[in-house]
């Protein structure tokens, strides 16, 4: 994050305080499209993926005047849109459901997977074929808001198993595009 | 971690192609949560509030029109305050039933003024009566009542005024920094070409 998107952060966050309506409406318009689309990769229904987008919406706005760092509003975001897909599914489904599972973890870099980025629509459908928890970490990672350490705080998972996990995932990843090549 | 620019972000998310059917009924939620739409509740106060300024409004203006001459000029002024503060409790409340939303920012300072009048209003009308009490003890037992409120509202209508200062400061220097970031940027930007 650089320092003109941390302060304009905080000033947003400040005048969503305000209950000022402009200040509002910026936050849901900059950050709905990418909130649906992780919540889209989290669940299939397109109906539950709106409601949940909306259940988050009525969460951030109550809870935005007590964020205690303004500077951590994606990840806030991102944990808000998360905990509320799944108690969603847990109340819809009625199953646990299995995004924090245990995996075996190693020591890798994240970029030793060579992907290649020209064709969004392979990497959209790609995703699609992931399994749930790679398809969760590469979806924040494709979004680009927020660092691994900020990923971890998301998932509730340690920094190196989000490295470990990007990496199984890239590989997954780039071996499902190789097999529709 | 971002080895490509945000154009990929953007082109991904461009390919997801929402329902128009659940977007419009989302967009609806959506504006009536930023608005802060009136609920059953809110818009019952609002009614109440209505009623109870015009109430306000019609007794003191009668009283104070209908007090007999030998009536201290300063409780006669002080009906008619009461009087023009319950219209403006009215005027509030059906401007805000009229638009059918709340504004968090304006209706907080606006209810911390309201108060402090209300109080202004009370403690007028108790001084007038205080002086002409038989019981000089009573009188003083209402100056002192009177004066706890008042203190009272000042302390919440003075905390009201620095909250919105300290915000108002705050979001001035962020505006400097944040201007001053992007100049930083765009300086940074001409030196590198």
């Amino acid at each position: 994050m650089t320092k003109k998107e941390a302060i304009y952060y905080e000033l947003l966050v400040l005048r969503c305080r305000q209950g000022r309506k402009g200040a509002l409406e910026e936050l849901v318009r900059n950050w709905e499209k990418r909130l649906f689309y992780y919540i889209h990769r989290l669940v299939d229904d397109e109906q539950d993926v709106w409601q949940i987008l909306q259940e988050t919406w009525v969460k951030v706005l109550g809870g935005i005047g007590k964020l205690r760092e303004p500077r951590r509003l994606p990840a806030w975001l991102y944990s808000i849109a998360r905990n509320t897909a799944i108690s969603h599914l847990r109340r819809r489904y009625n199953r646990e459901i299995l995004l924090g599972q245990n995996e075996d973890i190693c020591d890798v870099e994240d970029d030793k997977v060579d992907l290649s980025l020209e064709d969004a629509e392979q990497i959209h459908y790609g995703l699609g074929r992931l399994s749930l928890h790679h398809r969760e970490v590469m979806t924040l990672f494709f979004l680009q808001d927020l660092r691994v350490e900020e990923i971890a705080e998301v998932l509730a998972i340690p920094s190196g198993t989000v490295r470990s996990r990007l990496y199984y995932a890239k590989r997954a990843l780039k071996n499902i595009l190789e097999e529709k090549e | 971690m971002r080895e490509f620019d945000t154009t990929f972000r953007d082109r991904l998310l461009d390919i997801e192609k929402p329902d128009p059917v659940y977007w419009q009924e989302y967009e609806r939620q959506v504006k009536a949560m930023i608005e802060k739409k009136l609920t059953g509740w809110t818009k019952l106060s609002h009614i109440i509030g209505l009623i109870m300024g015009l109430g306000f409004a019609g007794l003191f203006g009668t009283l104070a029109v209908i007090v007999p001459k030998e009536f201290p000029l300063w409780g006669r002024f002080s009906w008619m305050l009461g009087a023009v503060f319950g219209l403006v409790i009215a005027c509030m409340s059906a401007w805000t039933l009229k638009k059918g939303t709340i504004n968090l920012k304006d209706d907080e300072m606006a209810s911390a003024g309201l108060g402090w009048a209300f109080i202004v209003i009370v403690g007028s009308i108790v001084l007038v009566f205080s002086g002409s009490l038989p019981d000089p003890i009573t009188g003083i037992h209402m100056l002192v009542s009177l004066l706890f409120f008042l203190v009272m509202a000042a302390v919440f209508m003075i905390r009201a005024f620095i909250q919105r200062s300290e915000l108002n400061t705050r979001e001035k220097l962020l505006e400097i920094e944040y201007r001053l970031a992007e100049l930083a940027e765009q300086v940074k930007s001409k030196q590198s070409q």
